[in-house]
């Protein structure tokens, strides 16, 4: 780790800090979910006051956990998809230090009431510059990669790659409002309209984006299948692009904003079943003929569990953004369950595979254990199951009494404690999933285990064989 | 298409901008609501509560603004409501109530206390307790969170909307009479000529009920609201110009129940009522009501007879409407004298009111007095209940109606069996119910409770010696409860005398403060420490209190302008001399006070005096003494223990 200059080094230490994070950040869920059913839990400790510890809690698994990873990953797949090596491996770990380093700092910032508490943005100006840097260090080191490319061709992977991390600088500079240091905010109520702009592409642009190309990366690696469809990702490409850049009002559907931009915002949500199908079927039919690789290979069953929660969570978007619906969701704990299913299935499942898929690859061992691995899928689906129908469930009671019943906040409170329970119950199992997968990751690159089948693993088969098998079938 | 490295920069770059430039920039740039009443430049207090409410994440559960389908939160939030927010903190979940019209629900110490200990105030809430913050920081939440959203129209005096702005008031039959002694007489006729009786009418009718007839907004409904109505004694009524009166009473209040009355009242009519709210309770001056003789109509004996039922009826309404101004012992004391300007008057006052014939009592109750508050209950009040009210004063407080017989023993009143069972509950607490003895009873029960109160003097039967009360005398409950004995008593009243059913007036936990302070000073004796001196250290408050801007530029304070307040308040338990054994602590169950000590200073005296002694009988003067009395007296107290005065 040490050594700043050997090849992937940096990749490895983006990924398993994350993994470190990712416990952090789950323990603090934990107990926010646990401060529902029991308020007096934290009794007087400012640090784990709920008001406090949520905003940690995001920050921790969205930055220092999602996307501490996701630029790992990155730094994993653009080399291999360039024939280069990454442009600058120093360059690579001064970002991967200086980033946990700054959400550290950050982190405990917010536990210290030090906090825009603009959500998604709550990190102060001091930390959004380091934060900047590292964003801009990075693309800069991707871009120069790509630049001095072996491979002419441009695999799907990389538009995205390429795309998120020019995108992702400009929205963190316009959406935490970076020109006005005192409080990273404007004046009025513009300042929700460029809040959420920014807080749902903290989702569009930079996590699925980001995520869709591990999975394009990774499915037809392990599958041995090339990608179904060029065309169709196109136009999941471009689709993304265009629609998700747009939906960020569609949080603001009742708060007083222009009636038009929340049209948009609702067009715009709806379009996201164009790229979200196309992605869909993309995958759907590179995986014909494969499924049975599931069964083999623990990367796959988390990149897949993570391609049909995407689907998933993008249709409950599309949805939750129709202004009947959405008069029902919002401000429920409908809304939270929302970015669980985005972020804790779809994101983490995605990084889970990813991760691995790649550490043993980069110290050239397997997995530490299989077993292990996929004992904690089955924890984290059944775990997950439990917990967002906690979430959603308590969003149904807090709608529907709201709305239908008129009734006011504070009545709903009982109502909503059972499901709130069931979601400390999943949460528990959820924790306890991802400290096994923590535990595997680290195990995987300190013990290096020999790998079964060494270097080449499966011989490239034709492509048509399994597909006749499963006609046959 | 094939994607090379630039297609995909300069493309992503091209439809980023496309949409951003729609999403972000356009709005940015077009949408600018206007300032609505809501928003308010915070003050530097309330802007470091917003800092300290938004840094320890509080949005996070609570939101700040109201949708169109919310019920009950107050108006749908504008655009305007934020025009001074930075960060926005509108929130996005919903799992504490809305915040947006949080202002003045509660007293800031609730607040305090709330944040403190939140299921202490709210038992189904799971509000983490913020008590890590220290008091300092939570008041200064509470502070922002106390002018949250309340502001109505007219507190915020913001210009009348295009319709209304720059109307002017009709000119009117004729012009309302000026205070020119010269004048010509202001009864009636001038009264009805300046549409002024037509504005008594209406508001009689219609605005009473939340303004209250002595128009400071504490009306019969005013409890049940959530925002209180208009005070019409205070600012900004005293200088409103009439376009703004117009336009509120047109259109009504946001954010309260006060209806568009040009729904149902006619552009004259509401002129009528402006006028007459103007002349009567915003900026009224004294005018001579010469009211002349009883009209025909009203010249007529009472057609009642002066029955228990029909006194007790009559009670009933008077406790209801006419004590708030008239107070209970008719001394023209009651709580709302002060909001009232020409004052009421003292049905004592013998040589005024002893020529008075039914029909004068009854044609003033029908139509009000003209130039004062006094209402036209005509239209409220059916002719045999305004009957009922004149014999109930003329039994009660004039004595001019002989009074009937107690009924026999069995045909008496018998309270509800449900009171020998109620017992006082803990939240009553002493200190409360000794302020409210004081202002609603001392008078006539005295301060020791011996009945020997200057209003009782009049009245027939005399007030009871409340250090005599036994369990079950009178009640007949026959049950040795001596609280919810008391109770009763309280709540109904005593029959066929001038004990009003307080039941009719004040809330339940108000009357049970009253039960505890009597039961534990005059029945069961609640001991008085022999000092409460201590270290003689002075309560915060006061610790910077000096009678300087008495002294000289309002008035002088003296010892002897002190000394007949003494005889009056405080001999009757310390003493002519001071030495704490005035003739009002024989039989007194609590004991007598301590003799003065000889060190007390000044500022220590004024807040003994001022604010009481908390859990003794030591009352808190503050409700019926002016602050120059006071010092006045302190003056006199310090002569009686050999100090000096001045200097």
């Amino acid at each position: 780790m040490l050594d700043w200059k050997r090849e992937n080094s940096a990749a490895a230490n983006f990924m398993l800090s994350a993994a470190g994070w990712l416990v952090v950040g789950v323990l603090m869920g934990l107990m926010l979910a646990t401060e529902f059913v029991f308020p007096d839990f934290a009794h007087g400790i400012p640090w784990l006051v709920f008001s406090r510890l949520r905003q940690a809690h995001v920050n921790t698994v969205l930055f220092a956990w999602l996307s501490g990873a996701m630029m790992g990953t990155w730094l994993y797949i653009v080399p291999r998809l360039t024939g280069r090596k990454i442009w600058s491996e120093v360059l690579g770990n001064i970002c991967a230090f200086l980033w946990n380093i700054a959400l550290a700092v950050g982190i405990v910032l917010i536990l210290n009431a030090y906090t825009q508490s603009r959500e998604y943005a709550e990190l102060v100006w001091a930390i959004d510059v380091p934060v900047m840097i590292v964003l801009i260090l990075n693309m800069v080191n991707i871009f120069m990669t790509i630049r001095h490319r072996v491979e002419p061709k441009l695999y799907v992977s990389l538009w995205y790659i390429i795309g998120t991390v020019m995108w992702f600088p400009m929205l963190y500079f316009i959406g935490n409002v970076m020109w006005a240091p005192s409080t990273g905010a404007l004046t009025g109520v513009n300042d929700a309209i460029f809040n959420w702009f920014y807080g749902h592409n903290v989702l569009g642009l930079w996590f699925t984006t980001g995520l869709l190309a591990v999975i394009y990366y990774i499915v037809p690696r392990e599958t041995s299948t090339p990608l179904y469809s060029h065309f169709l990702s196109l136009i999941a490409f471009w689709g993304v692009a265009f629609f998700y850049t747009g939906v960020g009002a569609h949080h603001l559907l009742w708060a007083p904003i222009p009636y038009w931009l929340k049209t948009v915002a609702v067009a715009e949500s709806f379009g996201m079943i164009i790229p979200v199908l196309a992605f869909m079927f993309n995958i759907l039919l590179t995986m014909r003929g494969n499924w049975s690789r599931l069964r083999s290979s623990v990367p796959l069953l988390y990149i897949i569990t993570g391609w049909a929660a995407y689907i998933l969570v993008s249709y409950q978007g599309t949805n939750q953004a129709l202004r009947g619906v959405n008069e029902l969701t919002h401000f429920t704990q409908y809304v939270p369950g929302h970015a669980h299913l985005a972020l804790m299935f779809f994101g983490a499942s995605t990084l889970f595979g990813g991760l691995y898929y790649m550490i043993p690859r980069i110290y050239h061992c397997s997995i530490y254990s299989t077993r292990l691995a996929k004992a904690q899928y089955a924890l984290y689906v059944i775990g997950f199951v439990a917990f967002f129908l906690g979430f959603t469930l308590t969003g149904v009671v807090q709608g529907s009494a709201w709305v239908h019943q008129g009734l006011p906040v504070w009545s709903v409170l009982p109502g909503m404690r059972p499901w709130m329970a069931l979601r400390v119950m999943g949460g528990g199992l959820l924790v306890t999933s991802f400290a096994m997968f923590a535990y595997n990751i680290f195990a995987t690159a300190i013990a290096k285990r020999p790998l079964d089948l060494p270097e080449a693993p499966t011989p490239i088969q034709s492509a048509d064989a399994p597909s006749i098998l499963a006609e046959e079938g | 298409m094939k994607m090379t490295f630039k297609i995909i920069l300069i493309g992503g770059l091209i439809v980023f901008f496309a949409v951003v430039t729609v999403v972000v920039f356009t709005p940015a740039m077009v949408w600018r609501p206007a300032q609505t009443v809501v928003a308010e430049q915070r003050p530097a207090a309330q802007e470091r509560g917003r800092v300290l409410f938004y840094s320890n994440g509080c949005n996070y559960c609570h939101t700040q603004y109201v949708r169109d389908v919310d019920n009950a939160m107050g108006p749908t939030s504008n655009g305007g409501d934020y025009v001074f927010d930075n960060p926005m903190i509108l929130g996005s979940e919903r799992t504490g109530p809305d915040l947006s019209y949080i202002g003045r629900k509660r007293s800031m110490q609730w607040e305090v206390d709330h944040m403190r200990a939140p299921r202490e105030y709210s038992p189904m809430s799971i509000m983490p307790s913020f008590s890590f913050l220290g008091d300092r920081d939570m008041r200064t939440i509470a502070e922002y969170l106390f002018y949250m959203g309340d502001r109505t129209a007219a507190e915020r005096m913001i210009a009348s909307p295009r319709p209304y702005a720059d109307v002017k008031a009709p000119k009117m039959a004729q012009a309302v009479p000026s205070n020119d002694p010269s004048a010509p007489p202001q009864g009636w006729p001038t009264f009805i000529d300046s549409t002024l009786y037509e504005g008594k009418l209406i508001y009689t009718a219609r605005c009473l009920t939340c303004h209250g007839c002595a128009g400071n907004g504490l009306g019969h409904y005013a409890g049940t609201l959530i925002v209180t109505p208009a005070n019409f004694k205070e600012e900004p009524f005293r200088d409103m110009p009439d376009d703004q009166w117009f336009w509120h009473l047109s259109e009504g209040i946001q954010g309260s129940v006060m209806p568009p009355w040009k729904e149902s009242l006619t552009v004259g009519q509401q002129w009528a009522v402006i006028r007459y709210v103007q002349e009567v309770y915003a900026h009224p001056f004294e005018r001579d009501p010469n009211e002349g003789d009883v009209p025909k109509a009203y010249a007529k004996k009472n057609p009642l007879p002066a029955t228990l039922d029909n006194i007790q009826a009559g009670k009933e309404t008077w406790t209801r409407e006419c004590l708030v101004c008239h107070g209970d012992a008719a001394n023209g004391e009651g709580p709302y004298r002060r909001n009232i300007e020409p004052v009421p008057p003292s049905f004592t006052d013998k040589s005024h009111y002893d020529p008075f014939t039914d029909g004068d009592y009854f044609w003033r109750i029908a139509e009000g007095v003209p130039w004062t508050a006094m209402p036209t209950w005509k239209v409220q009040y059916t002719e045999t209940q305004r009957w009922q009210l004149v014999v109930y004063i003329r039994t009660m407080f004039t004595q001019t109606t002989k009074k009937p017989a107690d009924p026999p023993k069995s045909a008496r009143f018998s309270y509800p069996a449900i009171y020998a069972t109620l017992h006082l509950p803990t939240s009553a607490k002493y200190d409360t119910g000794k302020k409210q003895y004081l202002t609603l009873c001392s008078h006539c029960h005295g301060l020791t409770g011996a009945g020997d109160g200057a209003a009782g003097s009049y009245l027939n039967p005399k007030p009871a010696d409340l250090r005599k009360l036994k369990a079950d005398s009178k009640t007949g409950l026959g049950s040795d409860n001596i609280e919810g004995s008391l109770l009763s008593r309280l709540t109904f009243g005593i029959r066929n005398s001038a004990m009003p059913a307080w039941g009719e007036f004040l809330p339940e936990h108000e009357r049970w403060t009253d039960v505890r302070f009597v039961k534990e000073s005059f029945v069961d004796g609640k001991p008085t420490p022999t000092s409460l001196m201590g270290d003689g250290r002075v309560p915060n408050p006061y610790v910077r209190t000096d009678p300087g801007i008495f002294q000289s530029e309002i008035a002088t304070i003296t010892p002897d302008a002190g000394k007949p307040l003494y005889n009056q308040w405080c001999a009757t338990c310390h003493g002519d001399d001071g030495a704490g054994n005035g003739p009002g602590t024989k039989g007194l169950a609590s004991g007598g006070p301590a003799a003065f000590p000889k060190t007390m200073s000044n500022t220590y005296v004024f807040s003994r005096i001022r604010a009481g002694a908390s859990g003794t009988m030591m009352y808190g003067f503050d409700p019926l003494l002016s602050e120059l009395d006071i010092w006045n007296l302190t003056a006199y107290v310090r002569q009686l223990t050999g100090g000096t005065w001045g200097g």
